[in-house]
């Protein structure tokens, strides 16, 4: 081996050891902010979610195969609280960057409400999907969040 | 059997499973044609994902792990004479062949239910699970004789018996009265991961081979499969730090892929690089070269995608399109100017050889690129129709080259089948001499 090879393979183990470092300390680093709780009664997360308005501050959005219900409609730049919950089995709630500037990837325990603070700034429409493989029309699972000024 | 008739068998294996992923894949364009779909012995609705099932199944698990085995078997013969007779052989052969015809049968006689989870997609049905124990145990089983080389092929084969661990670890953890969905999903999840260490590590063994020189030099090399079999070793073990659904135990076999690969990828590809451009090989012909070259640009720029994922849309099958694609390049041309030659086959070089690695190589790069711009401007993957939203002129020319590049890739992969299973049943048998 020559000098410059000592060089380079000493280079590559300081970039492994940083990536190593990266990955472990990105384990059991969930989303920021977001909490969760144990749904008692679906009966009334249901109904939050059927009655809701834009102008509440707390907004409701159950995701069952292969659909997300109801088709959320926001205010841009008010700030809210999204409870996400799954009806059925895993599922998992993704938001594209381009919405908040990060994008959100929360999964889904069946019967547990994810609560997630969002505000978006630009009125549009932004996709949200399923990112848990959850049954043969997985791929179907898609929606969108509907932001007005 | 002779480690040499062994060679063979993986390659026949290899390339038939292409054969039959290309059946399959004729059959779920009969199964959705009307009329013709209603002549299908089958019932077709149930059909078309069983079909797909079998398709993705045979083009991409049963090929690379065949290839496996065949880069393990040519090795070993480096270290033993390619006469040398193999009791392991027939037995792990045998599994493997027993393992794909339970692959096929839920489909053909309609049994139990598709899943297209990530990885290993599965059919809820005994005979299926019984398949893929069968196949995975086969190559277990190659592995662990690989092991006693000591080099970087003994490497990758750890890497491979790593990923059986992370399955069976899964199938411990996981609750039994979990949804066949989230059920499917977990028990691939992990190993699923570490599989994609194992497709690097093959190509960086195929490339090497191809070349007939040592391609990396010595500690490089070490560093690259080290660092390869340190971050697939991490695999395990964080089923014992994190519960199996937690969004923890997900997450993180992401970012193993995110931190573990790019840098064995980078390493492996400037050392090619250095031999495609400066160095004089008497093996190094132009339809070497080519197939070399296009082999790094796609596999690379499937990793370069790979940066830039984020969510469902088309960025994601552009990302593995173009990194499989690569490693498909690889293998392509390990079997052309190794393999064949090795079991006595000599493929002949002429126009379609050399049109097959284009069309291939630059359609895949079409199709992937096709489908990377279409991400970036918020088409979802896997949907056909009104649900893609091609509301404008970019959205549309940028799928439209994701169709055309597919099917240019589609007719690379076909003369490629068609070609290599012509040469090896021209080229007759092996007879055992030792």
């Amino acid at each position: 081996m020559k000098r410059h090879d000592y060089a380079i393979l000493s280079l590559i183990a300081l970039v492994a050891l940083f990536f190593g470092y990266q990955l472990a300390s990105s384990f059991g680093k969930t989303q920021k902010n977001v909490t969760y709780r144990a749904i008692e009664n679906w009966s009334d997360f249901n109904n939050n979610a059927n009655t809701q308005s834009p102008d509440d501050e707390d907004i409701y959005l159950i995701a069952r195969q292969w659909e997300w219900s109801p088709v959320l409609e926001l205010k841009a730049g008010q700030s809210y609280l999204l409870h996400v919950a799954s009806e059925d089995i895993q599922h998992a709630f993704h938001l594209e960057k381009g919405a908040t500037g990060q994008s959100i990837d929360v999964l889904l325990q069946p019967k547990t409400e994810y609560i997630i603070p969002l505000k978006i700034e630009q009125e549009g429409q932004y996709a949200i999907g399923c990112t848990q493989y959850c049954g043969i029309e997985h791929n179907k699972m898609r929606s969108r969040i509907i932001v007005r000024k | 059997m002779t480690l040499k008739q062994e060679c063979k068998a993986w390659t026949i294996l290899s390339v038939g499973a292409l054969a039959i992923a290309g059946v399959f894949a004729l059959l779920l364009v009969l199964s959705r044609t009307p009329y013709v779909q209603d002549l299908l012995p089958w019932p077709w609705t149930s059909f078309f994902h069983k079909g797909l099932v079998v398709h993705v199944i045979f083009s991409f698990v049963v090929w690379f792990l065949a290839t496996m085995g065949a880069v393990f078997t040519h090795r070993l013969v480096k270290h033993q004479a390619e006469q040398t007779f193999t009791k392991l052989g027939p037995v792990s052969i045998g599994l493997a062949v027993l393992g794909c015809v339970c692959l096929m049968i839920p489909a053909l006689f309609d049994l139990g239910t598709a899943e297209l989870n990530n990885y290993v997609p599965v059919m809820n049905h005994p005979i299926y699970y019984a398949g893929l124990i069968f196949l995975f145990l086969s190559l277990a089983l190659v592995s662990l004789r690989q092991l006693r080389l000591l080099d970087a092929s003994a490497c990758c084969a750890f890497i491979y018996l790593i990923a059986c661990i992370c399955f069976l670890l899964a199938w411990y953890a996981l609750p039994a009265e979990l949804a066949e969905p989230s059920f499917n999903e977990q028990l691939f999840w992990g190993g699923g991961h570490i599989l994609q260490f194992v497709n690097t590590a093959l190509l960086v063994l195929v490339w090497s081979a191809v070349v007939k020189k040592r391609l990396i030099e010595g500690p490089y090399e070490w560093a690259v499969f080290g660092i390869l079999l340190v971050f697939a070793g991490s695999g395990p073990f964080v089923y014992m730090f994190s519960d199996i659904l937690s969004q923890a135990n997900r997450d993180f076999y992401t970012a193993l892929l995110r931190y573990g690969l790019p840098l064995p990828s980078v390493i492996a590809s400037v050392f090619l690089i250095r031999f495609l451009l400066f160095e004089q090989n008497e093996h190094k012909d132009r339809l070497m070269a080519t197939a070399l070259w296009l082999s790094l640009l796609t596999y690379n720029l499937g990793g370069l995608y790979g940066l830039f994922l984020d969510g469902t849309d088309t960025r994601v099958p552009a990302h593995y399109h173009a990194v499989i694609g690569g490693i498909n390049l690889g293998f392509m041309i390990f079997y052309h100017r190794i393999v064949l030659p090795f079991i006595g086959i000599h493929p002949v070089n002429g126009r379609w050889l050399t049109l097959q690695y284009w069309f291939y190589g630059l359609g895949q790069i079409m199709h992937a690129s096709g489908m990377f711009l279409a991400g970036l401007q918020g088409v979802p993957r896997k949907t056909a129709g009104t649900a893609q939203g091609l509301d404008n002129i970019d959205k549309i020319l940028s799928m439209g080259l994701m169709g055309i590049g597919g099917l240019i890739a589609v007719v690379g992969g076909v003369l490629f089948v068609v070609m290599t299973l012509n040469w090896i049943v021209k080229g007759g048998r092996i007879h055992e001499t030792a």
